[in-house]
């Protein structure tokens, strides 16, 4: 606010004074007082009073810059009626009064939200594990009977649950976070295991080498991450022979975990939109895409620190690789 | 060897309980789980499978009440899957967990390592029909003569070896192999069937695999 809007603020009080000071003029001009101290008197007057608004006009600058300061500073900024300096002036009361107002029915309305989101997600993992048991039991019955078409069906349904589970406890994962060494060998023969039905199926070529590598990651973070990926390559396989190649490297900083299939690929259009929520593809006439799993990933990713990137050519391969920064500090005895 | 499967879900009980009789395990199913410890004192047991989720008391609290009065096994079957859930089990005493929907190979291999089967290293060599196979030096032998076998026919043999009276399918030899991460193909599992065969013939081994038309081989 610079001065000259803040005496525009305060047009009437001045044009009053200036009345004011005009008819005294006046008034002393006509008993007869001396022209020139009649004058004096009037520049005395207008000049104190300029001096006296400047001063005013400083201290509600400084005033005014401090709230401003105040609600820069706050991070969450709806808690800024708690710390606001309570105003003395009779109309700024009132806008205070408003504001706490305000910020108290958003910050009640904030917890109503955050309470319900709770809720759902307490009630989604009730449900996710509710679920499983049917699931485990129908799935144990196939695998008795040897049914695997329907064992495979049974499968599909637990993916998808899994997803769902996943994804409502995406948001705060340090919930159920345990960052433990694990061999990535390991990891990689317990994803072809429970891939085992559907690779053989799809007569997959698995080519798997170099895993001797250890990283420090979530065990069960992981292994929804890489489920994920193989999912995807198994349902997009689409060739006579299809491969699906698992191997990781190290250089001084990373390790590299590589998955790559010779699936149909992904056309370059649509490559920089496959980590997109609910992005399912331009030309994927898929029916059980829900465009989830990619997206789920990568925010899974980028919450363990992990980075995951694709690359692909349409009709050839499809290539994802997780970097996983090579830890220095379980390295010092060394 | 008998198993005791304590959960609550009836069709997930029937049928752990088959899939354990077919492995060749006995099974004790409870059904009543107020007190599960008394009824598991009156038989002797290699080892206990048990829910968390359970009527009257959790798992948890069942798990610590065996461990008092019998030195049996635990191994965790549940349907939770938080790493709070498997911390909590093996504070419980618990050996192992695993989540539903299980997969059976894995669970069967838990189950086999619970009761400290799976090592092969118990043996040097295993004899069928007057066929010896070194498990040290991966050598078949026959009469005098013996023949060198590669990775995958020795893998191969080993199982057939390992349950020489049952049928074992294509499907299920190639999941075997997987297991013990040698990730073949179809393609690969039948050109190593031919390999092996036409090897054993040059030593005069006819008579050690059984074509199964449809099924599978048999030792």
């Amino acid at each position: 606010m610079s001065f000259f809007t803040f005496l525009e603020e305060k047009t009437l009080e001045l044009l009053f004074q200036l009345f004011f000071l005009a008819l005294a003029a006046l008034l002393l001009i006509f008993y007869g007082v001396d022209f020139m101290f009649v004058i004096l008197l009037s520049i005395l007057f207008i000049s104190i009073q300029a001096l006296f608004q400047w001063c005013l006009y400083q201290k509600k600058r400084k005033a005014s810059q401090h709230i401003i300061d105040l609600a820069d500073g706050l991070e969450e900024s709806y808690y800024i009626a708690d710390i606001l300096p309570k105003p003395k002036e009779f109309q700024n009361q009132a806008y205070y009064y408003a504001l706490k107002k305000a910020c108290k029915s958003m910050n009640d309305e904030i917890s109503k939200i955050q309470q319900e989101k709770q809720d759902y997600q307490e009630y989604v993992e009730s449900f996710a594990h509710e679920i499983k048991i049917p699931i485990g039991a129908l799935s144990l019955t196939f695998d008795n009977t040897k049914n695997y078409t329907l064992k495979k069906e049974t499968d599909k349904i637990f993916q998808l649950v899994e997803q769902m589970l996943y994804y409502a406890r995406s948001e705060n994962t340090e919930k159920d976070y345990f960052v433990k060494e694990l061999h990535l060998e390991e990891v990689v023969h317990s994803i072809i295991l429970k891939f085992r039905h559907s690779l053989i199926e799809s007569k997959a070529v698995i080519n798997i080498h170099d895993l001797d590598n250890t990283v420090y990651t979530d065990i069960k973070w992981l292994t929804f991450i890489l489920s994920q990926i193989v999912q995807n390559a198994i349902k997009y396989f689409d060739k006579p022979e299809n491969k699906l190649t698992i191997y990781s490297q190290a250089n001084r900083t990373n390790i590299l975990l590589t998955i790559e299939d010779n699936g149909c690929g992904i056309k370059a259009s649509d490559l920089p939109r496959v980590f997109e929520k609910g992005f399912t593809g331009s030309n994927r006439n898929k029916a059980n895409t829900t465009g989830m799993g990619l997206y789920l990933s990568k925010k899974l990713c980028s919450k363990l620190g992990l980075k995951l990137a694709i690359s692909s050519k349409e009709h050839e391969y499809t290539r994802l690789t997780i970097t996983f920064p090579k830890g220095t500090l379980h390295n010092f005895s060394e | 060897m008998k198993i005791a499967v304590i959960e609550d879900d009836e069709v997930t009980r029937l049928e752990l309980s088959k899939l354990l009789n077919a492995q060749g395990y006995q099974t004790l199913i409870l059904t009543d789980f107020e007190n599960p410890t008394a009824e598991l004192k009156q038989h002797s047991l290699e080892l206990v499978l048990l829910d968390i989720n359970l009527p009257y008391e959790n798992g948890y609290e069942i798990c610590k009440k065996i461990k008092q009065v019998m030195p049996v096994p635990i191994i965790f079957v549940t349907s939770r899957d938080t790493n709070a859930d498997e911390l909590k089990s093996i504070q419980a005493g618990g050996i192992d967990f695993i989540t539903k929907p299980y997969d059976t190979l894995i669970l069967l291999e838990k189950i086999k390592r619970a009761l400290q089967l799976s090592n092969p290293n118990n043996f040097r060599e295993l004899v069928k029909k007057d066929c010896t196979l070194d498990l040290h030096l991966s050598i078949l032998k026959y009469q005098t003569k013996s023949i060198e076998l590669t990775r995958n026919e020795f893998r191969i043999l080993y199982y057939f070896f390992m349950n020489d009276d049952k049928i074992i399918s294509k499907e299920e030899l190639l999941e075997k192999l997987w297991n013990d991460k040698y990730y073949l193909d179809e393609n690969v599992l039948l050109v190593n069937m031919t390999r092996l065969k036409k090897k054993m013939k040059e030593i005069g081994i006819i008579h050690l695999l059984e074509n199964i038309r449809g099924k599978g081989w048999k030792l």
